[in-house]
């Protein structure tokens, strides 16, 4: 059905290649699941825009090769012509639903305004009827609240519906779906890919699945495409890709993917507490009206300990309070009641220079590499400012930042740049450095990985435990990926809503689950059957 | 929260502001060097000391600044502005006559620079980079960065001195009796024109921006991904969430409709509240100069407290149901 020949993308002069895309040529039948595959800068997204014809508008002349559509030739077509393909033919889902939508404009209106686009005459009532059946057949059960919301009204995992309802209203022959899940938690990432493929069934339309995550590959695909630095460097049946990749680098993707069934063991003995949680509680007051504020909690009664050396993985959904522990245990927030005790010492009821000093012992790694390092700050600076601010000498300071630097691998070269001079990876190697500057007791890592490609993710994890070991470092993972919770903790703490739900030794968590909740978010892990399978093979 | 009541809670708010506003003006204007009672001792050309005192207790001059400021508020609140002693007329009066004038000059440009304005970002935003949109940018960043008062006399050189087509000064009433509405247009023509050309800028770089970034966003692209014509995509998605700051912009600007432009006032003699103000300062007219900075804040604020509203109306973000 879709016939993609020598398919070429051009970047502008002053690039840092000179291709997003290079002759990449694949076929896709309909009824069936490609996933393209790549890390990012792979030229995966680009390759879907283009198929749709929604490469940015610099790309749209440095384009060349084929894209046929049932044997109709799509490259060099006016922008007019794609508007009679697009939506109709060809259904896009994007990653972020939050800004897919537009904000102010009202849901139904923007399902609604498809079909007039396409010259679907239809009146009032009958605009309604049909907005309301594409929004239950993706499987939104109030259609006729949702469709009379804006899009900041509805959660994640509803958005994404609406998105995938506009994608494919009139019932088009590919949908094209470029990482339509990375923006979700767990459960809803699963809901959204049953969706897809009961679409998928229902209507018979090939479906272009672009996504860096090899266990949503395991599930979904029908055949798998894996793309390097812009050219296709491996294609072929699920099977064929994953279990016996002919590439290099297929196999150091493969391999990176956290893997559940390797969990490690935890210590028998138990060493003093570093961190105690006792009945900790702590809500969020919303505003309502001029004077008066709602309470929305935020945690409920939580208790739990972190022991010295241990590494305590927090997991849970968005909005389960996981990053709001963070806040509480660095004092960036206040707490209700409950108390939290750093080695003994009463953490709450600090204040100045004893604060100060608590602070130093716990520090804290931020999910978005980019943003919490100060642009205009050279990062030799950036690691020093920690130890300068706790009354450390400048000059050692900097050499032991330059020494730090060094020890989570990135060289002497490098001290006087600037943060954008770092790719995503290197920058949270400083976020790691500059947490350490200081000589914590206690490290938190609120989603470090999160925003990491599969291989980055993988280098920095095991930079991680190297530290923790080297250092004997207590740590508090935080993250919404069970798969890497159990590659790194000792113990797992699973969150629901502001409660702890269930706790223990991270073995015990995943392979013997006691909350059913705990079953649903394991259970909804990409690629965990294939997982499964693999692990039952390799008992036997 | 009601509508009803977000409305009544913002005009609450905005009663609140003004009298804090006025509170600021009464004091700021007594640290002005010199005191009043000798400004009206001048008036009547004597100048002793008992008739200063005699002054003092007739308006109450000698009681505390506080309770001055107190009775200030109170009369203020029911439209009394004082007795303007330079005019001979109650400030309210002279306010009420001038402010015709300058709500036509500066409403007038208001508009014309908002649509124009606005326009023109819209067009040159959806073709950014190219060659027109450097000329727009070129001109309409001439007239900004040019003063006022000489776009306004080149003007007057060009269309009244040379070509004789317009007026240059007054509105065409000065002589008493009614001249037609044409006459006034035309002498209303050079001083809005001149206004208008710097607040065009504005609005063309608020708008211009503002779209480029709207067409940016990833709803603009799902547009696209729909099959939805650029026209409808401009009109459905791309102007409704890029006038929302013009619309910022515009609210607090028509807050100073009612200032009026002194610069421009003063160059074609038009009779406004600008010019207003600068007279009553010039002379010592405290009480006039206060009701004109009341008469100014209470319109800020009330036009900001349209806006506010008329905001929670566009963009259905903002809280107000919570």
């Amino acid at each position: 059905m879709l016939n993609v020949r020598y398919l070429r993308i051009g970047l502008p002069v002053g690039g840092d290649r000179g291709f997003a895309v290079e002759d990449i040529s694949f076929d896709l039948a309909a009824g069936k699941t490609l996933c393209l595959v790549g890390e990012s800068g792979s030229g995966k997204s680009v390759t879907g825009q283009a198929i749709a014809g929604l490469q940015p508008k610099i790309l749209r002349g440095l384009t060349t090769g084929s894209i046929k559509l049932d044997g109709v030739e799509l490259s060099g077509l006016t922008q007019r012509e794609w508007q009679a393909i697009r939506g109709r033919q060809i259904g896009v889902v994007f990653q972020e639903p939050m800004t897919a939508l537009n904000p102010i404009m009202k849901v139904g209106r923007q399902l609604a305004e498809i079909y007039a686009a396409h010259g679907i005459r239809l009146s009032r009532a009958e605009l309604r009827d049909r907005v309301h059946a594409l929004l239950e057949r993706v499987g939104i059960r109030e259609p006729g609240r949702i469709a009379n919301s804006y899009s900041f009204e509805i959660s994640g995992g509803q958005r994404q519906r609406v998105v995938i309802a506009c994608a494919v209203a009139l019932s088009p022959k590919l949908l094209i779906a470029d990482e339509p899940t990375t923006a979700l938690d767990v459960t809803t990432q699963q809901q959204v890919l049953e969706l897809i493929a009961d679409l998928q069934q229902e209507s018979g339309m090939g479906v272009l699945f672009v996504t860096h995550d090899f266990g949503i590959v395991a599930d979904i695909a029908d055949e798998v495409a894996v793309m390097q630095a812009g050219k296709l460097v491996e294609c072929g049946s699920k099977a064929q890709v994953l279990k016996a990749p002919k590439q290099p680098y297929t196999r150091q993707l493969v391999d990176a993917v956290p893997c559940l069934t390797e969990c490690r063991p935890c210590p028998v003995c138990r060493p003093a507490p570093l961190v105690v949680f006792k009945a900790v509680c702590k809500h969020y007051s919303v505003a309502e009206g001029l004077f008066r504020r709602r309470k929305n909690p935020a945690l409920t009664d939580v208790s739990f300990d972190i022991c010295k050396g241990e590494v305590v993985a927090l997991v849970g959904e968005s909005g389960s309070g996981k990053s709001t522990i963070a806040r509480c245990l660095t004092r960036l927030t206040p707490v209700e009641s409950g108390s939290i005790q750093l080695e003994g010492s009463d953490l709450l009821a600090l204040g100045g220079a004893e604060l100060k000093q608590a602070r130093r012992r716990v520090q804290i790694v931020f999910q978005d590499p980019y943003g919490s390092l100060d642009p205009r700050q050279k990062v030799i600076d950036a690691v020093a400012a920690g130890p300068i601010a706790h009354g450390v000498d400048k000059d050692q300071a900097r050499a032991e930042a330059a020494e730090l630097l060094r020890l989570v691998g990135l060289n002497a070269t490098v001290l006087d740049r600037f943060p954008h001079e770092f790719s995503g990876g290197q920058r949270q190697r400083i976020g790691i450095a500059r947490a350490l500057a200081v000589k914590p007791d206690l490290l938190i890592a609120d989603e470090a990985v999160s925003a990491l490609d599969v291989t980055v993710q993988a280098q920095v994890l095991r930079l991680l435990q190297d530290l923790q070991e080297k250092l004997g470092l207590t740590m508090l993972f935080i993250t919404h990926d069970l798969r890497i919770a159990a590659q790194v903790s000792d113990r797992t703490v699973v969150l629901r809503n502001g409660r702890i739900v269930e706790m223990g030794a991270t073995e015990d968590i995943f392979r013997r689950p006691q909350d059913e909740y705990t079953r649903k978010l394991l259970g909804a892990i990409p690629g965990m059957q294939a997982a499964e399978r693999s692990y039952a093979a390799s008992l036997q | 929260m009601q509508f009803s009541r977000f409305v009544v809670m913002r005009l609450f708010k905005a009663a609140a502001i003004l009298a804090a506003v006025v509170a600021l003006n009464f004091l700021l204007i007594r640290l002005i060097p010199g005191d009043p009672a000798s400004v009206l001792a001048g008036e009547s050309g004597m100048a002793d000391e008992t008739f200063l005192a005699m002054i003092r207790e007739m308006y109450g001059l000698d009681k505390p600044l506080l309770v001055q400021l107190k009775t200030y508020l109170l009369n203020a609140a029911g439209f009394n502005l004082g007795f303007s002693y330079p005019l001979q007329r109650d400030v309210i009066d002279i306010i009420i006559e001038r402010l015709p004038a300058t709500l036509a000059l500066t409403g007038s440009a208001f508009l014309i620079s908002l649509v124009v304005g606005v326009g023109l970002g819209v067009w040159a935003g959806s073709r950014s980079n190219g060659p027109v949109d450097r000329l727009i940018n070129v001109v309409v960043l001439a007239f900004y960065a040019t003063p006022g008062f000489w776009v306004g006399l080149m003007l007057i050189l060009i269309f009244s001195v040379w070509l004789r087509w317009l007026p240059a000064s007054g509105t065409g009433f000065e002589t008493g009796d009614d001249p037609g509405a044409l006459v006034y247009l035309k002498h209303l023509c050079l001083p809005v024109v001149t206004l208008a050309l710097y607040y065009v800028a504005v609005y063309f770089r608020l708008c211009r921006t503002s779209v480029i970034s709207v067409l940016h966003q990833d709803f603009v692209r799902t547009a696209r991904s729909k099959g939805l014509s650029w026209r409808a995509i401009m009109r459905r998605h791309v102007l409704p969430n890029a006038i929302l700051p013009v619309f910022t912009m515009a609210a607090l600007q028509a807050g100073s409709l009612v200032s009026g432009s002194i610069a421009i006032e003063t160059i074609f003699a038009w009779p406004g509240v600008g010019r207003l103000g600068y007279e009553a300062l010039m002379q010592r007219d405290y009480n006039l100069l206060l009701g004109v900075f009341l008469t100014t804040a209470a319109m800020v604020v009330l036009l900001n407290v349209i806006a506010d509203i008329l905001y929670a109306v566009v963009d259905p973000r903002i809280e107000v149901a919570r």
